[in-house]
């Protein structure tokens, strides 16, 4: 997958866990780890709620890398 | 921007809609030989299929198998339901005494037992689904064979009627209760799930309470469904089609499924136009 995200890392800096990270950005515990997986590419919106809670650019925590797989 | 970038906006701007719909024909063209060909197979196929079934009709072997299948199928109706819940009951028993051990067990975020757990629920979910199902054709079948033992026979008809009755509430109890735990540690797993499986409106409440992945896969699984039922609907229809010619099964059962292959399509058109709108 091509989006590479450091969102367990941003997790960390403020001491929250994937249940907590689910409730500030609306969404469930599983979709937070699928995000730090690699398993789910986030919309923009979501992309953009994660960010605002650690006051970082989407770019700080999400980055894409076309490998050939994105088709 | 860099030079594939500019490639594929300068290829963007130089397609005008002629040679689009060039390429379109020449792609049908491509593809219109092997389309005859499956045709002519199908047609050639369906001629040979078919005179098979009228000689094996001349034989009456095809009707001996079929009355056999039939009255095997109505003289186990009534008591399906009874079995299924003595079946089923241990086996949600298994099912959920591991997952909630597991649930137990579990520290909120480990994914993998997460995911040991959540799958047991799908799995009681998905066999209290199978098991309705059946219950519910049995129900009607059973029914078929009460009419035709009968009141005269009185002893036998109501010792039918109790397993017929007393089976499916105790199936459709059993199944109720493991559909209950399985959502109910389902919402404690995720405690942003909402909806009781007790409310009307309980499918309502429950996407709405899901978030963008879990919509994206339910809506794959659900366009999933929808391409094995048109699959399974066609091969109905042609059952449908061999039994009208073989055994006179009348139109009723073409007719049901052409009622279920209309709605099912004309609810995805619409609901696609619908969000084509948007």
């Amino acid at each position: 997958m091509p989006l590479y995200n450091r969102l367990k890392e941003f997790r960390a800096r403020i001491d929250v866990n994937q249940q907590q990270m689910g409730a500030l950005v609306g969404v469930s515990r599983q979709t937070i780890s699928q995000i730090e997986r690699g398993d789910y590419s986030p919309s923009v919106t979501l992309a953009l709620k994660i960010a605002k809670v650690f006051d970082a650019k989407v770019e700080d925590i999400f980055d894409y890398v076309d490998d050939g797989t994105d088709k | 921007m860099n030079n594939d970038t500019n490639s594929i906006i300068n290829d963007v701007v130089t397609s005008d809609k002629e040679q689009i719909e060039n390429a379109i024909i020449k792609e049908d063209k491509t593809k219109l030989k092997g389309f005859f060909i499956l045709l002519l197979i199908s047609f050639i196929g369906g001629g040979v299929v078919g005179a098979l079934m009228a000689a094996m009709d001349d034989t009456n072997i095809i009707m001996s198998i079929a009355d056999a299948v039939i009255a095997f199928i109505e003289g186990i109706s009534v008591y399906v339901s009874a079995v299924l819940a003595v079946v089923a009951l241990p086996v949600f028993i298994v099912l959920y005494t591991k997952a909630r051990k597991e649930y137990e067990a579990w520290d909120g975020e480990d994914e993998e037992q997460y995911k040991a757990i959540d799958g047991k629920l799908s799995m009681m979910l998905f066999i209290s689904s199978i098991v309705m199902i059946i219950s519910y054709v049995f129900m009607i079948t059973g029914f078929g064979r009460l009419m035709s033992i009968g009141k005269s026979q009185s002893m036998l008809f109501w010792i039918s009627f109790a397993f017929l009755i007393g089976g499916f509430v105790a199936v459709t109890v059993v199944i109720t209760i493991a559909q209950q735990k399985a959502v109910n540690l389902g919402r404690a797993m995720n405690p942003e799930k909402r909806g009781s499986v007790f409310d009307t409106k309980f499918q309502k409440k429950w996407i709405k309470s899901c978030d963008e992945a879990e919509k994206k896969m339910i809506h794959e699984a659900a366009f999933a469904a929808y391409k094995a039922t048109n699959t399974a609907i066609m091969i109905i229809w042609f059952l449908c089609l061999a039994g009208t010619i073989m055994f006179d099964i009348g139109i009723l059962p073409v007719l049901i499924i052409g009622v279920i292959w209309m709605v099912q399509t004309v609810a995805y058109f619409v609901k696609g136009m619908q969000l084509e709108k948007r």
